[in-house]
């Protein structure tokens, strides 16, 4: 096969510095995902029981919640179907960002701090985010937020296990209706992770129904804009944090 | 017996020492338990009671279900499955000493820590941010007790099984995965079972999970009581002696597949 020879770090361009344009950094990002796709289709068997239990943790969390709406009328005045669409979108948004952040995730990226891969990295004639972009790639899976896990790994070396209540607390919180939680949570998933924006104020505009915790005329469509300044402050964030990196010496 | 005791003290202070990642975990388990707190009250709306479950007893659930992700390993653990790839395995295999035990052995250290770190101060963290129930009587708290000695049991013989499946497949690690997928579902951690169909819990009651989370929390509730109780530990002790079993026959099995190359 060609993995081998295509592997990454021999198909970075001969550029002389880390300066790459934009058309080649995007090649090079098309290279790093192809070899990482070619290596996952190298082990079938393994890819097909991801694919399959990525499937089934959606399938048993929905059954749980499903089965248990028999037993009561509606989840705060809910009924199935619009807390399944609320559910749909936040798990479709979260698994794509995984697939594509999933370079950042900071448990994978707490080890290469750890055990010096980062170090390899840099010494790459090609950009930081691109490369560390371009490390994994998970075909059967808030980049923002996996990217400031990831930040915090420098200073920590081990990922730290309290960033899952920002990324997958937010996952669980955005399934539900947001109007049932404490006021203080909603605010913290307003202004700090602002993850109300993402679905809930869409699904509501959507289904027509009544905004009840006053969000305001112009919430469903701030969802891209609020995507934008998260990215780019976890980016800045990212470049700080790049910048005091001292190595663990592994 | 004396070896398997110095494992499980060592072990004990080793996981005792990581207190920054004991916090984070607490913090994580415990705002998730808010969260699915949150999701129960706003089932329950008006009603006072449902499937011989109090509003009180749901937001309790909540917290205890919480509480034993970190004893009972919950989540994921395939400690056994890394070190048959490895090959390490085969070192541990020469020494005189029982493999299963070993591991138990390992096993209860870090569970202990998890119950002291996690297990109670949720609990207590519970109990100051709402109102949760407490057993009144030495009764309940003695099976209790029990109980959650039982479901570790169980909990480690089932996923010591699962693990074994690295001896023949290189794919163990999701086939493990698929178990503990199933886990979260039949052991009543995700909802509680009462909360499921008559024919759904009898599917659930074919498998070992529901002798785990679900059984803690009903002896806790006081939702069994009397012969009930005495019965459901039974249960626990009778799945905890087959799965246990189960792993020795199916360990024996496997150490003569072993074949580790040198290097």
């Amino acid at each position: 096969m060609s993995s081998a020879i295509d592997a990454p770090s021999e198909s970075a361009p001969n550029s002389k510095d880390r300066g790459l344009g934009v058309l080649e950094g995007l090649d090079l990002y098309r290279r790093l995902i192809g070899a990482q796709i070619r290596s996952l289709m190298q082990y079938r068997i393994s890819f097909a029981f991801d694919f399959i239990s990525t499937g089934l943790i959606t399938l048993v969390e929905c059954a749980a919640v499903a089965i248990v709406f028999q037993r009561f009328d509606s989840l705060g005045c809910w009924s199935l179907g619009e807390v399944a669409l609320l559910y749909g979108t936040v798990t479709v948004a979260f698994k794509t960002m995984e697939m594509l952040f999933v370079g950042f995730d900071p448990s994978g990226f707490g080890e290469s701090v750890r055990l010096g891969g980062f170090d390899r990295i840099m010494l790459l004639p090609a950009g930081l985010t691109l490369q560390v972009l371009g490390s994994r790639f998970a075909l059967h899976r808030i980049g923002a937020l996996y990217i400031i896990g990831s930040t915090i790994t420098f200073w920590t070396i081990d990922s730290i296990e309290a960033i899952n209540i920002f990324t997958y607390g937010g996952q669980e919180m955005m399934s539900v209706p947001m109007h049932i939680y404490h006021p203080l949570m909603r605010r913290f998933f307003t202004f700090v992770v602002p993850g109300v924006f993402l679905n809930y104020a869409p699904v509501v505009h959507l289904l027509g129904r009544e905004d009840q915790i006053g969000l305001g005329p112009t919430a469903p469509y701030l969802a891209p804009f609020v995507g934008l300044i998260a990215m780019i402050g976890a980016l800045a964030f990212w470049r700080f944090g790049v910048r005091h990196y001292q190595s663990t010496g592994t | 017996m004396r070896l398997f005791w110095e494992i499980a003290r060592r072990e004990f202070r080793r996981h005792i020492t990581y207190r920054a990642a004991a916090l984070a975990g607490l913090a994580t388990n415990f705002f998730f338990g808010l969260l699915r707190a949150a999701v129960l009250l706003a089932f329950f709306g008006t009603s006072a009671e449902v499937a011989g479950y109090s509003v009180q007893d749901a937001v309790t659930f909540t917290g205890l279900s919480q509480a034993v992700i970190g004893p009972l390993n919950l989540f994921s653990w395939t400690d056994v499955g890394r070190a048959i790839h490895s090959g390490e395995v085969a070192s541990d295999l020469l020494k005189p000493m029982d493999y299963q035990g070993f591991w138990m052995a390992r096993d209860a250290g870090r569970a202990l820590t998890q119950l002291l770190w996690r297990g109670v101060t949720i609990m207590i963290a519970y109990a100051l941010v709402f109102d949760i129930v407490v057993p009144t009587t030495a009764g309940r708290w003695a099976a209790f007790v029990v109980a959650v000695v039982l479901a570790w049991l169980v909990s480690f013989a089932w996923r010591f099984l699962v693990n074994l499946s690295a001896f023949w497949s290189p794919d163990a690690r999701g086939i493990i995965r698929f178990a503990f997928i199933l886990s979260w579902f039949a052991s009543g951690f995700l909802m509680p079972l009462r909360f499921f169909p008559d024919w759904v819990v009898r599917l659930c009651e074919l498998t070992p999970f529901p002798h785990t989370v679900n059984t803690i929390v009903e002896v806790y509730l006081g939702l069994i009581s009397g012969t009930d109780v005495i019965w459901a530990l039974l249960a626990q002790a009778f799945w905890a002696v087959a799965l246990l079993a189960a792993g020795r026959l199916v360990l024996k099995a496997g150490e003569k597949r072993l074949v580790v190359l040198g290097g």
